[in-house]
This record gives structure tokens, C-alpha cells and sequence, in this order.
């Protein structure tokens, strides 16, 4: 086919039907404009309704709400005794100068006492708790009342109750502000997550209905001594990109680097949802890429050719001719580059529990000093490689994460954590230190031990 | 009133021009969606649907290419996505496979309407791809990137294209005979 043809199928044209208009096409495009805005008011609209629930979420509840929760919950039985246990919040000389035992709290008061209980353990365990206790009347609207029981309460009965304790230590041994305090969470709130932002502002309220599980005969007061320990089972993963356009560069790499992280600890609880522990870690550190090596070449041509001259009356000569010329070249060289280091580490961690809203989130920090077990390839950056050679080379690394935390069960919660971490060995033949930061996420399984 | 001005007066929402943009190339580009589409209602279509893309992105147009060559490729776009929509399947074959015809002389009798006539009588994948490559001019690579298609298939639509032009033009010059 001809240019020709091509151009006047081209620039061929059509008449259309009478249903195609100037006016068609414009009442098409408000009609689209049309649904534009209503696509975009929904959007918008579906965007601030889930905006306003996550800033309904992060709100903290109203104390009030949840005295009137725990209030719904207690059955009166059971309210007694707890009752009289919130009453010793005031200080112990508030209680000296108020005790005066009634007929009826005595009564009250006396099944509560373990019959393993001896004189002295209970004056200790008094003593100790009456230095611990912060003294504040629960604001509810029961308070009034409880107030009047506190007065006609004897104080070292309370004491021995077998649960206050758990009220000075802040956390009992299966109640912790980490696991969402096994039976508080789960039975008080049912909200499938750890205890919410107002157990927190008022430990006492939920502390009352936990009260109720705890006045069981068989309570060991051994078990109230153990240490508060959590296994904590963590994976994380990470990423990290090398890349390198810049022409000014010599050596260039386009690679990405992975890590894969598998931990161990034993986590103790200091309280106020600060834990700290250490553990074995198992950790890869992967590397795959691409080099490009440029080089400016320099290289010589030379040219060599013959010239026949004839000069009429002289001898026909031929000359000989050399032309040499320099040439300037870059030159590039790419191939791929891969690595693999393996190594054990013993994490130092530290972990904090902040509430956030109506759930409990964690934010963790640890240090891992390590030694590799096994390195091959050539490590990577974005300007340079190097082979590893040495097997056994230390490493220190580093990682900072936060997420929710999310019962699975009444002993065991999971975090959601993304997370950033720093990654270094020191090159023991160079002994240069070699770090990455990756960004990534993991997940821990933490349990109580 | 020169393109630049026809295209700055259709940003501002200039109806005058906007109809003069209309008039000078709905039929121009009408014929383009022929030879894409099906039938006539579906390159309707398409021309209606190209116009308001036209309208709502003008301010996009940089100037790089003619107004004309930016408003067929909208167009091409807007045809292409009426196709991908009937899942219109494209194979990919060997291009070597082919005997391709030597030359394209038998076509130089044709009329434009004739032409025309056996384009649009190619099935649907083929007729794209030679549409394209042929009278739009684009190369395998953009076909490729446009169609979603690999650059082999592009190819070998292409092929197939001008063998079944190729047969069909035997068959017409059989029959006259």
C-alpha cells in the first residue's frame, strides 16, 4: 500500500448518526460531573464516619461509665468483701483512728482469712501493704457507703483477706496489666482485648470485681510470691533497598536485603507495664543484586596506510602513512551479587505496655549482640561490595517496634508490630562495621509463665 | 483561530470552542473509532465518550505532539478499552510462522472505502493491532502497552492481519475475474 492510501485512510471521515451531537457529548460530561460529586460527598462522607469512630476509639472511656459497668456486673455476694477491701485504701492511720469492728464486718470479714495464715505473715503482709497502698476513695456512687464500712472496718482483717496484696503489687500473679488481667478483661468488659484505658485510670473499680474470683479457700499464698514471668516467641522480617543511579558513581548497586528474625525470651514485669528480659535469637540476613562497574577506557588507534605520490618527472614513490588516534571510552562490567549471613544473637529486651484508646498497645526496644554462624557471598551497599570470607564475626543489632496487643486466650496475648532495626557485624578482616537499617514487621506470641 | 487558542478556549469552558473543536474533528475521529469498533452504535459510543475525556483533559495537554494527534489517541484508548472489555482474546504466535505476502502492491487499486470495508471485515483482535501499527503509526512496543499484550503478540496480530487483508483481496480479485 501506497503513503498515499495510508494517509487518506487516516484522514478518512465518517458521517455519524443523528443520535451523535455537540449537545450529547455535553449533557454526557455534566452528567459525569454530576456523579463526580456524588462520588466524591460518599468518599468523603465514608472518610469522616471512619475518622470520627477511630477518634471515638482513641478516646479514653468516662470513669463513670465503668464504676457503673463493674457496679452492673458484681453480684451483691460478692460485693462485700470487696468491698471492704477498697475501704482500706485510706491511709492505716485514717483506719486506726476510724476502727472501731462492728458485730457485723467482723462476721464479714472473718471467712475471707486463710487458715494458713499465720499472725506474723499477716502483720507483714499488713505493714508492707499499708506503705503501698495509694489512699483514694473509689468515685462512684457507691462510695458514701463504702466509706461508712471502712470506718467500722477491722484493718488487719482486711489485710489478710488473700487478695490485698494484689492490691498493693499493682499486678497478681495471674492478673497483669500485660495479659489483660486474665478474668477482668474477659468477664468485666468481654471485649476481646486487654483492659481498656479506664482500668488503668482506676485500677480499683475492676480490682474489686477481681476480687470476687480470688476469695476462693485454696488460694495459695506461695503463689502470690512467684515472679511475675512471661515466654515471649517472636518473628520478624525486614526489608531494605540499595539502589544507586548516580552516573557519577563508579560502582553502582541495585539490590534489596531481607531479614528474617526468630527469638526466645523470658520477660519479667517490673510493674506498671514496664518488662524487661533476654533470651536466643536465631537470625538471616539475605542480600540479592545487581552491580554495574563503569570505567573510563582509554585506548589508542593506530592507522596505518600507504599513499602511492606521482609527480610527473620524478619516480613514482609511495608513502607510507601513520595515523594514530586516542579514543575515550566508558566501559561497563555488570554481574549479580549475592550474600547470606546467619547468626545467633541473645536479645536484651524492654518492653512497655501503654494504653491507647480502648485497647493496650507495646512498644518494644531490644539490643542483640550476636556472633554470625555462617557468611557467604559478597555483602552489598549502594556503592560497594565485599566478599566475606570470615565465618565467625560479631555482630549488634538493634530494633524498635509498636503495636497492639490482642488476648488469643486467657493466658496468651499476640503483638502486631511494625517495626524498624538496625542490623551490623564488623568485617573482621577489614574491621570495618557493616550496618543496615530495615524496615519491616513482626509478630509476638507472649504468655504467662 | 489558531489550535492553541481552540484548546485554551475549551479550558476555559468556552462553548464556541468547544464546538468548533467538535466540528472540526468528531468525523475524523469517527471514522478512526469505525475501525476499531464493531458497529456503528459502539463507535457512537466511543466518539462520545472520547469527546468528554477530550473536554475534561485538556488542561493535561502539554503541546508535545499536533492537538490531533493527542485527540486520536484518546480516542484509540477510548476503543481499546471497548475492546478489552468484550475480552477479546489475543493469541500469540511464532511471527516466523507466517508467509507473510511480498508485497503490499495489490492494494494500490484499492479505494479508501474499499480499504476501509476490509479492515473492518478483520476479526476483532487483528483489526486493533493493524489499525494501530499501520494507519496510527504506533509501534509494537506502545500496542503492547496499550493493549496489554506482549510485544510478540502485537506482532503476530499484525501478521495474521495482513494475511487474511492478503486473502481477502485474492478472494475479491478472483471473484472479479
Amino acid at each position: 500500500m501506497s503513503e498515499f492510501q495510508w494517509d487518506q485512510l487516516k484522514e478518512a471521515e465518517m458521517t455519524y448518526s443523528s443520535r451523535v451531537s455537540f449537545d450529547k457529548v455535553m449533557e454526557m460530561r455534566e452528567e459525569k460531573k454530576k456523579r463526580r460529586v456524588l462520588f466524591w460527598w460518599f468518599s468523603s462522607a465514608g472518610l469522616l464516619l471512619v475518622g470520627l469512630g477511630a477518634l471515638y476509639m482513641l478516646l479514653p472511656t468516662p470513669s463513670s461509665s465503668v464504676a457503673s459497668q463493674v457496679a452492673l456486673k458484681s453480684s451483691p455476694s460478692s460485693i462485700e468483701p470487696s468491698e471492704s477491701a477498697i475501704a482500706t485504701k485510706p491511709k492505716r492511720t485514717e483506719f486506726e483512728t476510724n476502727s472501731t469492728p462492728s458485730a457485723k464486718t467482723t462476721r464479714k470479714s472473718q471467712p475471707i482469712v486463710s487458715s494458713e495464715f499465720n499472725e506474723t505473715t499477716l502483720n507483714r503482709l499488713s505493714d508492707k501493704l499499708s506503705m503501698e497502698i495509694p489512699v483514694e476513695a473509689p468515685e462512684d456512687r457507691d462510695a458514701p457507703r463504702r466509706n461508712e464500712r471502712a470506718t467500722a472496718t477491722n484493718v488487719d482483717r482486711v489485710y489478710s483477706n488473700g487478695q490485698n496484696n494484689r492490691i498493693a503489687m499493682g499486678y497478681g500473679e495471674e492478673g497483669s496489666a500485660l495479659m489483660g488481667r486474665k478474668d477482668m478483661a474477659s468477664q468485666v468488659y468481654s471485649l476481646g482485648l486487654t483492659p481498656s484505658y479506664a482500668e488503668w485510670l482506676d485500677p480499683f473499680a475492676l480490682r474489686h470485681e477481681y476480687f470476687d474470683d480470688r476469695l476462693l479457700p485454696d488460694n495459695d499464698l506461695r503463689n502470690r510470691f512467684k515472679p511475675n514471668l512471661y515466654a515471649e516467641i517472636t518473628a520478624y522480617t525486614g526489608s531494605h533497598n540499595a539502589i544507586n543511579f548516580d552516573n557519577r558513581d563508579n560502582l553502582s548497586v541495585l539490590g534489596t536485603q531481607y531479614h528474617a528474625h526468630y527469638q526466645f525470651a523470658i520477660l519479667k514485669d517490673f510493674g506498671n507495664g514496664h518488662l524487661a528480659g533476654l533470651g536466643l535469637a536465631y537470625g538471616e540476613w539475605v542480600g540479592n543484586g545487581q552491580y554495574r562497574d563503569r570505567r573510563l577506557e582509554t585506548y589508542t588507534e593506530i592507522d596505518t596506510f600507504h599513499v602511492v605520490v606521482m609527480i610527473p618527472g620524478n619516480p613514482v614513490q609511495t608513502v607510507e602513512v601513520i595515523d594514530t588516534n586516542t579514543f575515550t571510552e566508558w566501559s561497563e562490567t555488570t554481574g549479580t551479587l549475592n550474600y547470606k549471613i546467619s547468626k545467633v544473637s541473645i536479645p536484651l529486651a524492654y518492653r512497655k505496655y501503654l494504653p491507647l484508646g480502648k485497647s493496650v498497645w507495646r512498644l518494644s526496644a531490644q539490643l542483640c549482640p550476636g556472633m554470625t554462624t555462617r557468611t557467604e557471598g559478597s555483602y552489598f551497599s549502594r556503592t560497594d561490595y565485599l566478599p566475606l570470607s570470615i565465618q565467625r564475626q560479631f555482630t549488634f543489632d538493634g530494633r524498635l517496634a509498636f503495636g497492639p496487643s490482642v488476648p488469643v486466650s486467657k493466658v496468651w496475648t499476640i503483638v502486631l508490630e511494625p517495626n524498624l532495626f538496625a542490623q551490623s557485624f564488623v568485617e573482621a578482616q577489614t574491621r570495618v562495621a557493616k550496618a543496615k537499617l530495615f524496615s519491616g514487621f513482626g509478630v509476638s506470641l507472649v504468655g504467662k509463665l | 483561530m489558531t489550535e492553541q487558542e481552540l484548546v485554551e478556549g475549551c479550558i476555559k469552558e468556552d462553548r464556541k470552542c468547544q464546538e468548533i473543536l467538535w466540528s472540526q474533528y468528531s468525523q475524523k475521529l469517527f471514522s478512526l473509532a469505525m475501525r476499531y469498533c464493531q458497529n456503528q452504535e459502539e463507535a457512537e459510543d466511543a466518539l462520545m465518550e472520547s469527546f468528554v475525556k477530550i473536554y475534561n483533559n485538556l488542561p493535561k495537554f502539554r503541546f508535545q505532539s499536533s492537538l490531533e494527534t493527542w485527540m486520536r489517541r484518546v480516542t484509540v484508548n477510548v476503543c481499546i478499552n471497548k475492546i478489552r472489555a468484550r475480552k477479546v482474546s489475543f493469541d500469540s504466535i511464532d511471527d516466523k510462522a507466517i508467509d507473510l505476502p511480498s508485497s503490499d502492491k495489490s492494494f494500490e487499486r484499492l479505494h479508501v472505502e474499499q480499504l476501509l470495508k476490509l479492515v473492518g471485515l478483520l476479526p476483532e483482535g487483528y483489526k486493533a493491532v493493524f489499525n494501530m501499527y499501520a494507519i496510527e503509526g504506533f509501534s509494537h512496543k506502545e500496542i503492547a502497552q496499550t493493549m496489554g499484550i506482549d510485544e510478540g503478540t502485537s506482532r503476530s496480530q499484525f501478521a495474521k492481519a495482513r494475511k487474511a487483508l492478503q486473502s481477502m483481496l485474492d478472494k475479491l480479485e478472483g471473484g472479479k475475474s
